[in-house]
């Protein structure tokens, strides 16, 4: 999912603050699907506009550099992996949002689906969210995450697999 | 709810655009950049302050200890141009042979083993993924040239591309030949080094955090101390008073001829003698040496 900019400068003269206002909306939204929570993703979004930005003329010489900073977003989550527990939260029972059926019902699926994707591996469901939330072909998940494109279809053949097989398991 | 490759792609969309955006976005990010500026401009004047005091001591230290040669006596209290008691005379000169090796000498404090140490220096090969090869010019085992080894805990800075940018996190793969380097590091053994930090220059001459020299760059004035910093200079001696010797420095963190005011009464003549001094600067032209050691030339 690329959202257009909203200026008309070239990429090589975007500012850094056109480039945040224009796209960080669409890195919080990536960030939400890796991390499953809002304040971690939030947190990941400035961590990760805070590493470019000491090196934006470098980043932007190279064209867009909205796929560089994704990058970086992804690794990031990928090494807070490593090193911060991210565990479930408790989130029963739902909260009550008191609206019509129907709204329960979306955002009943909303909350299973976030926490069916928060059940995956890291890169499980890195792979998942860049090919079917980001559309992302599968040679360009595989240079994403640094990994070949057979393993790049295996792992969202099986974190696709884990979802329905998650998803159907939940009440 | 079914998942499939048609669904999960709305799924998703429709999960992500449920998280609220915070518009407040860009203060936070500016913010947060800025506290890590600040924060490693601090760890880099710490290192530098302490690179300072440590050479200044172990020159102290190595010329209390030499035979007939004592640091010069303190000019206490009062203004540097206030005539005060009269002075004892400066120790003489060392032998011509630790004359010699005095030069090479004071900065040379190597600490002791499992000790670690704060040093300046410049790349002389390019970073290997193992180890970084330094030519230190600045702080213990001055002159020397180290291998220090890379080890998972080690870290590698780049400065950024303007003087002004955040430096960024790098790989000692990164690290090119002839660019400036500070660091610190854990002696391991006789000859083995362990790299802890590394902070290293950018493109030649963009990098004013970086003290050391770049290696056949023109070098341009050397940043003078802040008032109430160390400084370390070698030099040319031209003239001196009672308690005072002019110099026409060639090294260190001075440029041009200054003055110092000393703690004793300095020979007559020093005009074309081999000056090296350490002390603080006091004012903006003015300059209490705490060590002196003047080598007459040779005849």
């Amino acid at each position: 999912m690329v959202l257009p900019l909203e200026v008309d400068d070239p990429p090589s003269a975007l500012h850094f603050d056109t480039y945040v206002h224009a796209r960080s909306g669409a890195l919080l939204r990536l960030a939400f699907l890796l991390t499953g929570d809002a304040h971690h993703a939030e947190d990941l979004v400035q961590t990760t506009l805070v590493k470019v930005m000491g090196r934006w003329e470098q980043v932007t010489a190279g064209g867009d550099p909205h796929a560089y900073v994704r990058k970086v977003l992804l690794h990031t989550a990928l090494g807070w992996r490593r090193r911060r527990w991210h565990g479930e939260r408790p989130s029963d029972p739902l909260p009550d949002v008191g609206g019509s059926p129907d709204q329960t019902a979306v955002i009943d699926s909303r909350e299973r689906l976030r926490r069916a994707l928060l059940q995956l591996p890291a890169r499980q469901r890195a792979a998942v969210v860049l090919r079917h939330y980001e559309d992302l072909s599968e040679q360009d998940v595989a240079r994403e995450l640094g990994c070949s494109v057979g393993t790049v279809k295996s792992q969202t053949a099986r974190g696709l697999d884990r979802l329905r097989s998650l998803m159907s398991d939940e009440p | 709810m079914t998942i499939d490759d048609t669904t999960l792609p709305s799924a998703l969309r429709d999960l992500a655009a449920s998280v609220p955006d915070d518009p407040s976005r860009l203060t936070s990010v500016h913010r947060r950049a800025a506290r890590a500026h600040r924060r490693r401009r601090a760890v880099g004047a710490g290192a530098i302050a302490a690179t300072m005091a440590a050479t200044v001591a172990g020159a102290e230290v190595l010329v209390s200890s030499q035979h007939g040669r004592a640091p010069i006596a303190a000019a206490s209290g009062g203004s540097p141009s206030t005539p005060g008691p009269a002075l004892a005379a400066c120790p003489p000169p060392p032998p011509p042979d630790q004359a010699s090796k005095s030069a090479a000498a004071v900065p040379m404090t190597p600490p002791a083993i499992g000790g670690q140490f704060t040093a300046g220096g410049t790349i002389t090969s390019p970073g290997t993924a193992t180890s970084v090869t330094v030519r230190v010019d600045m702080g213990p085992l001055d002159g020397s040239t180290l291998t220090l080894a890379v080890t998972p805990a080690s870290k590698v800075f780049l400065s950024g591309p303007t003087p002004d940018a955040p430096e960024v996190t790098a790989s000692s793969t990164q690290l090119q030949t002839g660019e400036g380097a500070k660091f610190i590091a854990t002696r391991t053994g006789t000859a083995s080094y362990n790299l802890d930090e590394l902070h290293s220059g950018a493109a030649a001459g963009s990098d004013t955090r970086a003290p050391a020299k770049q290696a056949g760059a023109p070098q341009g004035p050397p940043t003078p101390p802040a008032i109430g910093g160390p400084f370390k200079i070698a030099g040319t001696g031209v003239s001196s008073t009672g308690d005072s010797i002019t110099v026409n420095v060639t090294g260190g963190n001075l440029s041009g001829t200054v003055t110092l005011t000393l703690k004793c009464q300095p020979p007559q003549h020093v005009a074309g003698d081999t000056v090296e001094a350490g002390g603080t600067r006091t004012g903006a032209d003015t300059y209490v040496a705490d060590v002196v050691i003047v080598t007459p030339a040779t005849p």
